[in-house]
């Protein structure tokens, strides 16, 4: 986006360079929102600044923000919401952009809440061959867990210039290796290590993909030893009884005979 | 987020120990200033410095990926003076405040406020009891855990009752104490910054104790007596150790278990180099003899 568009010193220069006024006139003072789309830092700043003034809010008034914009009691709040609009960082005037980017935005938010619901009842002890343990064991694979996830996360705001998605992608690999050996020091089982890591991760409600990641494959022999080694799978069928994108497909079932599923 | 008192003394500690003990680039930072500042180490010196301790006490320290991120630290090493502090006083009139408020929770946290306060002023003269650390990092450290419109509620509560306030500024989420006040005689010296929430349990009621191992503060169990912190119980693997080389004798760290290693980097690059050297002679005279 050209600097004199949003930027009024810009505009001034330019203005003089071309001897007209028309940029100063139509600077709009700052990018405006769905650019955020476009420019990740400017979104990372949008949504810092949002966050914090929520947090004021709900500190200085006790009120949420949304409430104070529609219905401020005096002249302190009245004072805030105006010193909320003249210090955000992107435009947010009702221009046709603008507007189709919140009507997307809401009802993705809308979609992602009720998947949210429905993933809240999901019982993860299914994944689990239900094994005991001591808390002291606990309590270590659950700091080695939070120290990997806290990893992974460092790894994914990493400056990626001079690094490609596969290297990203190796590096978390090499991390949940790492996982994996320093829990195998402490828990030589490897079917109790899955059930710890579970509740280290399902249970405490931290990511599932460093469960997934470090102990998939004990995860799935426990599903199958709980479904007696069958599995369903989808297949494309034109009499199938399941509809899907104007497919037609009907389900499968098949059975494990590999004996390195038996115990 | 680890803060320590005394910077000048943990890194004392680092150097003379070789244990880092904390994330390898706030280490790093640590030596940094600690050789500019004391020992008056600077430019290539010091990054050579830094290097070499490094090479010797973090297992797979590569110098060419680490070179940005020492270098960075060995230009910032002059930007902030290293903080020699004990202890954080607390006097009674502020421990009155904070035990007028009523509710475990709120007083934990006023706790930790204050302590915070006190820590930014000791480092700055004029912080004016700002605590400068993100909410999340107050209630971590006041070991309360609850949600993030709970803590916006209490830390609510506290401004109601004339405690702290908040920055002007719409975005700034930094807090300041309203009760700070240092000519009250002293009665509680706080030394650890782990757990400060514990701290103000433990000088009030009791029923915590003391780690023998790391020192940080953990519940004490109803039923027995215990003297180590649920982390450091039981077995605890090694992550690093120390192995003398076998060519030529200088001691260098290995992961903990690593049982394969006996020669240092540079000695087994050259006895790799003799290996392959003695295996080429080897072939040429085989050549030849055929």
């Amino acid at each position: 986006m050209p600097k004199h568009w949003y930027n009024r010193q810009a505009a001034i220069k330019k203005d003089e360079e071309d001897g007209t006024d028309i940029n100063q006139r139509i600077c709009a003072d700052r990018k405006p929102r769905f650019m955020n789309y476009r420019y990740p830092t400017q979104a990372a700043e949008y949504n810092k600044y949002i966050k914090a003034a929520k947090s004021n809010a709900r500190r200085k008034f006790g009120r949420e923000l949304q409430d104070i914009i529609d219905k401020p009691r005096n002249a302190e709040e009245q004072n805030f919401v105006n010193w909320y609009y003249r210090m955000m960082p992107v435009g947010i005037g009702a221009c046709t952009m603008n507007r189709v980017c919140s009507h997307v935005e809401s009802a993705l938010a809308a979609e992602r809440d009720r998947w949210k619901e429905k993933s809240a009842d999901f019982d993860y002890t299914i994944y689990k061959r239900g094994l005991t343990y001591d808390k002291v064991l606990f309590n270590k694979i659950c700091a080695e867990v939070d120290a990997c996830a806290k990893m992974v996360a460092r790894s994914c705001g990493v400056d990626k210039t001079d690094m490609t998605s596969m290297d990203t992608a190796i590096h978390k690999e090499l991390l949940y290796a790492d996982l994996r050996k320093e829990c195998h020091v402490l828990c030589r089982d490897s079917a109790l290590m899955c059930d710890i890591i579970l509740d280290a991760t399902y249970g405490r409600g931290k990511s599932q993909h460093v469960a997934w990641s470090v102990c998939g494959e004990d995860i799935v022999n426990n599903l199958l030893a709980r479904s007696g080694n069958k599995y369903h799978y989808v297949c494309r069928d034109d009499d199938g009884d399941i509809e899907y994108r104007g497919e037609r497909y009907k389900l499968v079932e098949g059975e494990v005979f590999d004996e390195y599923y038996f115990e | 987020m680890n803060i320590i008192l005394n910077e000048k003394k943990e890194a004392e500690r680092i150097i003379s120990e070789g244990s880092l003990g904390m994330p390898a680039i706030a280490a790093i930072n640590l030596i940094a200033r600690y050789w500019h500042q004391v020992e008056g180490v600077t430019g290539q010196d010091l990054h050579s410095k830094i290097d070499e301790f490094m090479r010797q006490h973090m297992p797979n320290y590569n110098n060419i990926t680490w070179h940005n991120a020492v270098a960075k630290q060995v230009a910032r090493a002059d930007q902030y003076k290293l903080c020699e502090i004990d202890y954080v006083p607390i006097t009674k009139k502020e421990l009155e405040v904070i035990g007028n408020i009523g509710g475990q929770r709120l007083e934990r946290v006023a706790f930790t406020l204050l302590c915070l306060a006190k820590y930014y002023n000791a480092r700055n003269p004029n912080n004016n009891n700002w605590c400068n650390q993100d909410a999340k990092v107050v209630f971590s450290l006041s070991c309360t855990t609850i949600t993030i419109s709970m803590q916006d509620q209490i830390l609510h509560e506290l401004m109601q009752r004339g405690l702290i306030e908040f920055s002007n500024k719409v975005s700034n989420t930094n807090i300041r104490v309203l009760f700070v006040d240092d000519q009250s005689e002293q009665v509680m010296a706080v030394e650890d910054f782990r757990k400060l929430g514990y701290e103000y349990e433990y000088w009030r009621s009791g029923g915590f104790y003391r780690c023998a191992a790391c020192g940080i503060l953990s519940k004490k169990p109803k039923k027995y007596v215990r003297k180590y912190c649920p982390l450091c119980a039981g077995y605890t693997p090694k992550k690093t150790k120390i192995v003398t080389c076998t060519d030529c004798g200088c001691a260098f760290t290995v992961g903990g278990s690593n049982k394969r290693t006996y020669r240092c980097p540079s000695c087994q690059k050259k006895a790799q180099d003799r290996a392959k050297q003695l295996y080429e002679l080897t072939r040429r005279r085989r050549q030849t003899k055929n």
